[in-house]
């Protein structure tokens, strides 16, 4: 039996069975998967709609019924979300803290935006954040694994090879590297939590995207607040979501110690980005105009900071 | 050919060793963060699996362990199961169970087929096999001292460093090869599949990189290529666990029966040989070399070969007790392993408990929980586990950095990985508790332990962006966790002269020694990409008395 073992010794049909014919297949598959991706939008993900208002404020209640009073004031998930959407949630799961310690977005809000998500008829929900800390970490001590598992949604840890370059032609940022998730995807909701920092003053919205993108971030530091305009103007998230459940007021952005936190019982939602960065301020007492991404961002007509001329409605849940 | 029966005990020998070394490789494996999602949030992260067995089983470790760390671990208890083996049945751990033995018999395979014959000379035993025995005494003598190099020839220690710091590394860079790959073609699907089913379990979770992976990496290589040469030339000649083995087989129950008026002298028994202990008849068995592995026995066309069990002691015509040292190696060795110990203790200035000198290398950062440093090295058996369970790959393994008595000892890297402040997986991994076990609440110094330091971040100004070049940053600060309420990182805001002349406002960062618990997330982030700003050294750490600033309770 050895000798049948020989290359030299097969038949031209067994080569074509054995060789040709799988290669030939796995060329053509190759072929035809190339141009299909890649086609898809862009980053920009917001969808025009005739909202009652421009900003709700949920107040007093549980992470869930925040989320479900506020976006109920929204007129609803389906406002947002079509039917067969890939929508996804970029939570802040940067940090190797616990939900109390609220360095990252509450796990309840993520599992009950989630579901919001899934029930409006998204096809798919990636929920992902491309961590400070080690992702497994995070991604286990923020509660958020333990909270969204049973709910047939994907968490997805980061990979390198998933970040594409991307042209952001921004007053600094000229190109940087975007996850493709986000780039693919339909929708994109971004679900910061209200914290202090250091250079950008508070990590709302606008911070919350520094964790769709890879490279260097960390150089962000040196122009924080020009780094933020010029990537809020590529990605545009289809609504944003503020979690001030609990808030972060000192030891930004990760913390770790309970006294540095404010049980605020809060959660604003809204599809412009600047009104919730200019009503997170108001949690830390500071005026939106002490934000400069803020003056710079509404300058852009990336939205609107004077609250005063806002239709902000405020429910309690 | 004539007619096999299907029960046989090499049969018996090749399924348990096949299932010793999948069980050796998912225990490997499991030296890895917990791939399940915590209970609660907020809890304890625990590796359950019994990481540490095989190295519990090795009398070797054992031996050494309690000499050298002077302190008595009852897991390793589970050895006399090997003791008892060995007592019975010789070196039948080799054979049966040794998941580098297996290694090495594989890489032995087909030698005995083919062209390669008896005439080599290579089947025969001979004198130079009793090379480790005296590498055997040489290290043990070396424990007397407190030191515990054995680890750097145990089987089991070895092929766990060498497969944590170079193959699993290198498996991740093909497995990245192959995903890039089939990204290129357009096969995305099966790639994130491959990942999902993969990632974090066998392939590491974000491509590693370990200081030192080249030589571990090309001294396994070696090895197991010397099998070319010989068939388990690395058991026959090198193995000091096989030696001490060995040492325990002389007054095996266990008999060779040879008939030599059956024996055609077709040499079939000399070349299936593992251990080369002679089993042809007409020639002594060397029982101490032999591996129980029953090839002789099984392979043998005249059933010239019987084992069987004798009343321990009877003593047997054909049979040598050996090893049969000369005496002169037997002492030379002990007294080269009891003369090199003082020498390198003296270049290493380590004694610490003895109030003697302690001159740390600055960046000899040691994880948490490690020991004092001469106690941590008499207890490290560097295994590698530790190098293989940290999730952010800040342990490496040494080379000169703590003299060489250290070599190979966990070392924290903090550019390459930060020690997350809350992590404990290598303390858990620590067959020998070099690492002590702690908690989280130990780490941070709750419930009334202290916080446990493992170094000290310092502010090059001459380097940091604000510092030097009057440049916004302060990505250390950001990273900084907070310890026990406070960053140990704290920004000064002042306004300064920039290079250009222009007035500007920047904060400075400064350190506040009494926060820093040395887990280098700020030398790791520092955005000064080639030589951090900030650098962690190992002055401050909780383990030593004497490598301080201040005094004690100064700082």
């Amino acid at each position: 039996m050895s000798d049948n073992n020989h290359p030299q010794d097969w038949t031209r049909r067994q080569f074509m069975a054995g060789f040709v014919l799988p290669a030939a297949g796995l060329v053509i598959t190759g072929l035809g998967a190339c141009g299909q991706d890649r086609k898809k939008a862009g980053p920009d993900k917001r969808v025009s709609t005739g909202l009652p208002v421009d900003l709700v404020v949920a107040k007093d209640g549980e992470p869930a019924a925040l989320v479900q009073k506020a976006i109920a004031e929204l007129g609803g998930m389906t406002r947002f979300v079509s039917r067969g959407d890939v929508v996804v949630l970029k939570p802040n799961i940067g940090f190797n803290r616990a939900p109390e310690q609220a360095a990252n977005t509450n796990p309840d809000v993520v599992r009950e935006l989630a579901i919001q998500v899934l029930n409006a008829g998204a096809s798919r929900v990636v929920i992902f954040d491309h961590s400070l800390y080690e992702a497994r970490h995070c991604y286990s001590r923020s509660g958020i694994s333990q909270r969204v598992q049973d709910l047939g949604v994907e968490l997805e840890y980061t990979e390198e090879r998933k970040f594409v370059d991307l042209a952001i032609d921004g007053a600094w940022l000229k190109h940087w590297p975007v996850y493709r998730q986000v780039l693919e995807c339909d929708k994109l909701i971004n679900i910061p939590i209200a914290k202090q920092h250091s250079t950008a003053r508070l990590s709302l919205g606008f911070k919350n995207l520094m964790g769709v993108i890879g490279g260097k971030r960390e150089s962000f530091h040196q122009n924080i607040h020009q780094a933020l305009v010029d990537l809020s103007a590529k990605i545009r998230p289809t609504l944003t979501v503020l979690d001030a459940y609990r808030v972060l007021l000192r030891n930004g952005p990760q913390g770790g110690s309970l006294s540095d936190v404010l049980t605020a019982r809060t959660l604003a939602a809204s599809p412009d980005p600047v009104a919730i960065d200019a009503f997170g301020c108001s949690l830390f007492n500071l005026e939106p105009g002490q934000m400069p991404h803020l003056q710079d961002a509404q300058a852009r007509g990336l939205g609107r900071m004077n609250l005063s001329e806002l239709r902000l409605k405020t429910v309690v849940a | 050919m004539k007619h096999r029966r299907l029960f046989r005990l090499t049969n018996l020998r090749r399924a348990t060793q096949a299932l010793a070394l999948l069980a050796f490789m998912v225990l490997f494996f499991q030296m890895e963060f917990p791939p399940l999602p915590m209970e609660s949030a907020g809890g304890q992260y625990t590796i359950d699996a019994p990481t540490s067995l095989f190295f519990q089983l090795d009398p070797l470790l054992a031996f050494a362990t309690w000499v050298a760390g002077r302190t008595f671990l009852a897991a390793f208890l589970l050895s006399l199961v090997v003791i008892a083996s060995a007592l019975l049945f010789n070196r039948a751990f080799c054979g049966w169970i040794c998941p580098l033995g297996t290694l090495h018999q594989l890489c032995s395979a087909g030698r005995a087929t083919g062209r390669q014959k008896v005439r080599r000379g290579r089947w025969q035993w001979n004198q130079k096999r009793n090379l480790k025995y005296l590498v055997l005494l040489f290290f043990m003598a070396g424990t007397l001292f407190g030191l515990h190099q054995v680890g750097w020839l145990d089987p089991l220690a070895l092929l766990t460093r060498s497969l944590a710091v170079a193959v699993h590394p290198v498996l991740g860079v093909l497995f990245g090869g192959v995903v890039a790959l089939l990204d290129k073609v357009g096969l995305s699907g099966p790639a994130d599949l491959a990942i999902g089913l993969l990632r974090g379990r066998v392939i590491p979770f974000e491509n590693r990189f370990f200081l030192n992976s080249l030589p571990i990496g090309l001294i396994l290589l070696a090895l197991l290529a010397l099998n070319r040469w010989e068939t388990r030339f690395w058991c026959r000649y090198l193995c000091p666990l096989g030696a001490l083995l060995g040492t325990l087989a002389r007054k095996t129950p266990l008999r060779l029966e040879k008939h030599d008026d059956r024996c055609t002298r077709c040499h079939r028994c000399l070349l299936y040989c593992q251990g080369g202990d002679q089993p042809i008849p007409g020639q002594p068995w060397i029982a101490s070399e032999c591996h129980f592995c029953g090839n002789c026995a099984d392979i043998c066309p005249e059933a010239a070969l019987h084992f069987t069990l004798t009343r321990p002691g009877a003593a047997a015509p054909e049979r040598a007790y050996l090893p049969d040292l000369d005496r002169r190696a037997v002492v030379g060795a002990a007294l080269a392993g009891l003369a090199a110990a003082p020498l390198q203790l003296i270049g290493a200035e380590r004694q610490e408990s003895g109030g003697q000198v302690y001159k740390p290398t600055d960046r000899l950062i040691r994880p948490p929980g490690a020991r004092a440093e001469d106690e941590f090295l008499s207890r490290c058996i560097r295994c590698g586990a530790c190098m293989k369970a940290c999730p952010t790959n800040a342990r490496h393994p040494t080379l000169l950095e703590g003299g060489m008595p250290a070599l190979w000892t966990p070392l924290v890297v903090p550019k390459i990985g930060y020690c997350d402040d809350r992590c404990t997986l290598c303390s858990q991994v620590c067959p020998t508790g070099a690492i002590a076990s702690v908690t989280q609440g130990d780490r941070l110094g709750l419930d009334g332990h202290p916080l446990i330091k493992i170094g000290l971040a310092h502010v090059d100004r001459n380097r940091c962006l604000p510092w030097a070049f009057a440049k916004p940053c302060i990505v250390c600060e950001e990273v900084c966790p907070s310890i026990r309420g406070q960053k140990a990182i704290k920004l000064q805001p002042e306004t300064v002269t920039a290079p250009d002349g222009r007035r500007v406002q920047v904060q400075k960062p400064v350190i506040d020694p009494r926060y820093c618990i040395g887990c280098g997330i700020c030398e790791n982030k520092c955005p000064v990409a080639d030589s951090s700003a900030i650098v962690v050294t190992c002055v401050g750490e909780t383990r030593s008395a004497l490598n301080t600033i201040t005094l004690p309770g100064g700082q």
